[in-house]
């Protein structure tokens, strides 16, 4: 089973894509495959945040009633 | 040798007989100490000899022999009982009598016929053989042995010595009872009248030596209520005293009424009027110890509640400072969290937007390489047959056969001619 990657370990990796894809020696075959996957990384980061930022809310919203 | 002048014997008693009854015509007052009395049963003479006081042991000086007929005898009783008094003759007791002197002329017998007796003089002559047998019994030391046995403050465990189911036991029980306090009473029964009563008190005292309650006896209670003096007299022997003295445990001593004083109470160690006030003794040293620890016991906490009152006016105090501090707890508490829970939400936000703004900005680079974009955009990709891409014109021969992707699709086309830059 393949575990959860961290936001941490999904950030380093998008990173890293973006590193690469901005070589101008970045081969045009990988270039695809690895915008596609930078794509998966970007949505899964965004709904990192979105989570974080809903359960921040609902806890600051428990803590003030 | 002979002569006419001589008398004989019954001329001489004759002789002296007249000269006695010249010289004591009528009845004298004597006293002295009754020894050897009979009665004669049947014709109710009584005898006995008159002696001189002695002290006890020795011989008495003088005795003269005695008669009380019948019929005086009930002539001095009847006068006796006018005055209230009881006459009453007993060996080693001291009397005043009145008597005629007799001299039997036939026997030469000299005798003290008893006409007459000073009943008030029996009741001072008993109460001086009573002091002459304390001041005896003292000199021996015999009526101090018993007072110095120490008497606990709490006597509770009494031997009482009296007679069964006399007025004098119910009073002295009752007495005990009706204090609440728990007395335990061990009675050993005598006789408290008559001859017997020397041997009977000894005997129960013994007794009560003898069980098995003896050791744990606090004191022992000699006891009987009022009558006679001839009766109480009975309790004047020397036998009792030095019993008493011998006892391991203190003799409280109540015989007769208040005015009776009779040789146990010399010799115990308390003396009682009745035998209810010997109780009332017993129960005031208990009441004493009572109140003796109650008075303690108050001081003790009249002097320990002032301190304990401070004490739980500090512990209020303190109790209402925590409840005022505890109830200000929540409301300053929240206070804090709500300030910490705002600057963590700006926190977070802030980060949040930042990452946002990364990750937009990372986003924004890969969509510069994204291939699709830039066909999009008009550009094309040159790859050979294998599908390798052609990056610069020197990788590609004129006439070779080349694949280019393009928006919407790609073309199979032939190099017609280079043109270098």
């Amino acid at each position: 089973m393949t575990k959860e990657l961290t936001y941490s370990q999904m950030l380093t990796e998008l990173q890293e894509i973006v590193d690469l894809v901005s070589r101008d020696d970045c081969p045009v075959d990988e270039l695809e495959e690895k915008v596609q996957r930078a794509g998966t990384l970007i949505k899964a980061l965004r709904k990192r945040l979105k989570k974080t930022e809903k359960s921040v809310s609902e806890m600051l919203t428990e803590i003030e009633s | 040798m002979t002569g006419s002048s001589d008398l004989t014997v019954l001329q001489l008693n004759q002789s002296v007989k007249t000269v006695l009854q010249s010289a004591y015509p009528e009845p004298v007052w004597i006293r002295g100490v009754i020894t050897g009395l009979r009665r004669v049963s049947g014709r109710g003479h009584t005898y006995f000899q008159l002696a001189d006081p002695s002290d006890p042991g020795e011989q008495s000086p003088a005795v003269a022999d005695c008669a009380l007929f019948a019929g005086d005898r009930s002539r001095i009783s009847l006068e006796a009982g006018r005055k209230g008094k009881l006459f009453q003759l007993e060996n080693d007791t001291e009397v005043r009598i009145r008597v005629s002197i007799s001299f039997w002329d036939r026997s030469g017998r000299f005798q003290l016929i008893i006409k007459g007796f000073d009943a008030e003089f029996a009741g001072d002559s008993a109460a001086i053989h009573l002091q002459r047998l304390i001041a005896y019994l003292k000199d021996e030391g015999v009526l101090y042995e018993n007072g110095t046995l120490p008497l606990t403050e709490i006597p509770l465990r009494i031997g009482l010595v009296t007679s069964k189911g006399s007025a004098a036991e119910r009073d002295f029980v009752k007495t005990l009872d009706e204090s609440g306090y728990p007395f335990q009473v061990y009675a050993a029964y005598a006789s408290m009248q008559g001859s017997s009563t020397s041997d009977s008190v000894c005997n129960s005292f013994n007794r009560l030596m003898l069980s098995g309650t003896s050791e744990g006896l606090d004191a022992v209670v000699l006891t009987r209520g009022g009558g006679s003096a001839t009766d109480l007299a009975w309790f004047n022997d020397e036998k009792i005293a030095r019993t008493i003295a011998q006892l391991p445990w203190p003799v409280v001593s109540g015989i007769g009424h208040e005015v009776d004083t009779t040789l146990p109470d010399h010799a115990a160690h308390t003396r009682a009027k009745t035998p209810t006030h010997a109780a009332s003794l017993l129960v005031d040293m208990v009441a004493r110890f009572d109140d003796r620890v109650s008075s303690l016991s108050n001081a003790l906490v009249s002097s320990v509640s002032p301190r304990i009152r401070l004490e739980k006016l500090t512990l209020k105090n303190i109790g209402n400072n925590l409840t005022l501090h505890l109830a200000s707890l929540p409301s300053r508490k929240r206070e804090v969290l709500q300030k910490l829970a705002s600057k963590l939400n700006f926190s977070v936000t802030t980060k949040l937007h930042e990452l946002d703004s990364c990750i937009s900005e990372m986003e924004k680079q890969v969509e510069m390489r994204d291939p699709g974009k830039m066909l999009k955009l008009g550009w094309a990709v040159v790859r050979d047959i294998q599908g390798i891409p052609l990056r610069t014109i020197d990788a590609v021969d004129t006439g070779q056969t080349v694949n280019i992707s393009m928006d919407k699709g790609s073309l199979k086309a032939i190099v017609k001619e280079k043109i270098n830059d």
